[in-house]
C-alpha cells in the first residue's frame, strides 16, 4: 500500500472537513505475501500462516483500510496519529475479500489542537462485520 | 491459549511484551505502510516542527499491543477483542519499550463474557507513552 503524501493530493484542512463526509469504498484482500511482510516487520512469533486454517494478524486489516482517506487527502507533514480505537469482530483469512467504508465521524478542538476522527467499518463478502476502526489525527496548522 | 486466563481476576497483569525501537525499524515500517510522513523519517524536519527528532509511527505500537493480547487470549481475540489507546508521548529511536496490561474487571457484552484491561506502553525510564484500555474474551470457566 502506498499512501500519497501532500505533494500528490490536497491537504486535509480542519475547517474544510465535514462530519459525515464519506470516502470511496475499498475492496481489498490481504494476500499471504503481505502477511509475511508484516511478520518480518513486527517480528511476530505467532504461526499465522500455518497450513491448516491460516489467519491474518489482526492489525493488518486495520492498517490498510485508511487508504481511501489518504488517496483523497495527502498526509500533511506534521500530521500526528493521536488516538486509535479498534474493535475486532471476526478473524480474516489470507486472500479473503474484504470491503471497508470510511467517513469523517467527528472533529474537535482540544487544548488548541485540531483533531479529526475517521471511522472505518470493514465487512467480509457476506456482509459480516470484520472490524471497526476510529482513527484520531491531529492536523498541523 | 494461556492457562493463566482460566484464573484471571481484577488487578492481575498479563504477560508483558518488550521491544526495542530504532530508526531502521521505523524506516522499515514506513516502507511497509507507505507512510513516509517526515516526522517519522526525516530527523531535521522532525526537529523543525518541535518534535526533537524522529518519532515512531503509532501503528508500530498498535501491532505490538495486538501481539501481546493475542499471546494471552489466543486467536479468539480476533473474534472478540479490541482496544482504544491514546499516544501521549513520542516513541523515539533508541527506546526500550514495555507493553503491559492489567485486568480491571470481568464483564459481559453481546458476545459473552469479557476481560477488560488497562493497557499501556512505557519506555526504559518507566515513562508512559501510550495509554488506553483493551478487552478480550472470557471463558466461562474463568469465572469459577
Amino acid at each position: 500500500m502506498v499512501v500519497p503524501n501532500l505533494g500528490d493530493r490536497k491537504p486535509m484542512r480542519y475547517d474544510e472537513l465535514e462530519i459525515g463526509e464519506e470516502f470511496a469504498p475499498l475492496e481489498f484482500t490481504i494476500p499471504e505475501e503481505r502477511v509475511k511482510q508484516y511478520i518480518e516487520v513486527f517480528d511476530d512469533p505467532h504461526d499465522w500462516l500455518r497450513e491448516k486454517d491460516p489467519k491474518v494478524p489482526p492489525f493488518i486489516s486495520s492498517m490498510d483500510v485508511i487508504r481511501p482517506i489518504f488517496e483523497k487527502y495527502g498526509i500533511a507533514p506534521g500530521t500526528v496519529h493521536a488516538k486509535q480505537e479498534v474493535e475486532m469482530l471476526k478473524a480474516v483469512k489470507p486472500g479473503q475479500k474484504l470491503i471497508s467504508k470510511s467517513r469523517v465521524a467527528d472533529k474537535y478542538i482540544k487544548r488548541e489542537r485540531k483533531y479529526v476522527v475517521f471511522e472505518i467499518l470493514t465487512e467480509d463478502e457476506d456482509g459480516k462485520r470484520i472490524n471497526r476502526n476510529r482513527f484520531h489525527f491531529v492536523l498541523p496548522e | 491459549m494461556s492457562e493463566a486466563k482460566n484464573s484471571i481476576k481484577a488487578g492481575d497483569e498479563i504477560p508483558s511484551l518488550e521491544k526495542s525501537m530504532d530508526q531502521a525499524k521505523i524506516d522499515q515500517f514506513a516502507g511497509f505502510s507507505g507512510d513516509f510522513n517526515p516526522i517519522h523519517v526525516n530527523e531535521e524536519f522532525a526537529k523543525q516542527v518541535g518534535l526533537g527528532g524522529t518519532i515512531a509511527h503509532g501503528a508500530i505500537s498498535l501491532g505490538y499491543f495486538c501481539e501481546m493480547l493475542v499471546s494471552f487470549f489466543g486467536e479468539d481475540w480476533l473474534d472478540h477483542g479490541g482496544f482504544s489507546v491514546s499516544f501521549i508521548g513520542p516513541v523515539r529511536p533508541g527506546y526500550k519499550l514495555k507493553y503491559r496490561a492489567a485486568v480491571t474487571e470481568l464483564a459481559e457484552d453481546e458476545k459473552g463474557g469479557r476481560v477488560n484491561l488497562e493497557i499501556w506502553c512505557e519506555n526504559q525510564d518507566g515513562v508512559k507513552l501510550i495509554v488506553g484500555r483493551a478487552h478480550g474474551p472470557l471463558e466461562e470457566s474463568a469465572t469459577g
